[in-house]
């Protein structure tokens, strides 16, 4: 008996890691605009590839003024590399691309497993799959979480990972945006991937290096407005630019200790 | 004979002039996301100092080269 059960796990697991599976995510950028993000596994790798295609779901609010930094140009694709690791990993090694101004990156992340408590009685049916709720604390941010152990990958979009199945929705608790759901599941893709493109033009640097220049490029633009401003108003001008889940990174984190 | 006196009271009425917070929000996109955000805010006397304010603003955007959506 525990031979055909130890069989049986060889062959589900062994279907599983040969073939392709690709989920297609619905991932709310903003509250007015959306794309798609399309994960694919195979033989533990793990690519995800947000799309370039935004689709404005409304009009900002009439007070806010809108500035587009794109000036007209197509926003690029942007990729997540990685593997599945099999032990306990601590952490995992993520690659992901991301422009600055006119300058491309393919940046280095070391992200930090995030520690998940599962809510075993909390179901949900997501993509056809039965979903367990999970929730942690990701790089700041507190994110609820729905995972199916039918797909038993250790994986989800964006740089999300840790769980015992594959993330189908992820999103950041309280707000509109910051959302991650599945719309579809494909557990035999026969599409053709490159699970580690290659991005030889584009600089190589470390999430810490990238996001000092992201915050750089940034302030030179809060700056710039500031200086157009006439001084006769006597403006004063506060300034935010974190919006993403990513709140506050592991290094900022060792310095406030 | 009637004695008339006349009397001249000068009042002086202060006019106070209250000014309110005026604001507005820019909210900076790249590839479908905020990137960034900036609130100016200004002490304006009336609604019409606010709008012309704001739009002091936008036009400030214009001249420093931005794109507004």
């Amino acid at each position: 008996m525990k031979k055909i059960l130890l069989l049986s796990s060889i062959l589900i697991c062994g279907f599983y890691f040969a073939q392709q599976v690709h989920v297609k995510y619905l991932r709310v950028l903003s509250s007015f605009t959306t794309t798609h993000e399309d994960l694919y596994i195979k033989n533990n790798q793990v690519l995800s590839i947000q799309d370039s295609i935004i689709i404005n779901n409304k009009l900002t609010d009439s007070w806010t003024l809108g500035v587009n930094l794109d000036n007209g140009k197509k926003p690029a694709k942007q990729y997540f590399v990685s593997d599945l690791d099999k032990n306990n990993e601590a952490e995992r090694n993520f690659f992901f691309t991301s422009n600055v101004d006119s300058r491309e990156f393919f940046i280095y992340d070391k992200v930090p497993q995030p520690k998940w408590n599962i809510e075993e009685k909390e179901t949900k049916t997501i993509a056809g799959y039965k979903c367990q709720k999970a929730t942690t604390m990701f790089r700041g941010s507190k994110v609820t979480a729905y995972f199916t152990k039918d797909l038993p990958y250790s994986a989800g979009p964006f740089k999300f990972y840790g769980l015992s199945g594959l993330i189908l929705d992820i999103r950041v608790d309280n707000k509109d945006y910051d959302i991650w759901k599945a719309e579809s599941v494909d557990v035999n893709d026969k599409s053709t991937i490159a699970f580690k493109p290659q991005f030889l033009k584009k600089e190589k640097i470390s999430l810490k290096d990238y996001v000092a220049v992201k915050e750089a490029h940034m302030n030179k633009i809060f700056a710039k407005l500031s200086d157009a401003l006439p001084k006769n108003y006597k403006a004063r001008v506060t300034t935010n630019q974190r919006f993403s889940v990513e709140q506050k990174y592991e290094w900022e984190e060792k310095l406030s200790e | 004979m009637i004695k008339t006196v006349e009397s001249t009271e000068t009042a002086t009425v202060q006019k106070t002039v209250v000014y309110q917070e005026c604001g507005v929000v820019v909210t900076y996109w790249s590839g479908g996301q905020i990137v960034g955000q900036e609130t100016i805010t200004s002490d304006q006397p009336d609604l019409q100092s606010c709008q012309n304010f704001q739009t002091g603003v936008k036009v400030a955007l214009w001249a420093a080269g931005f794109w507004l959506s």
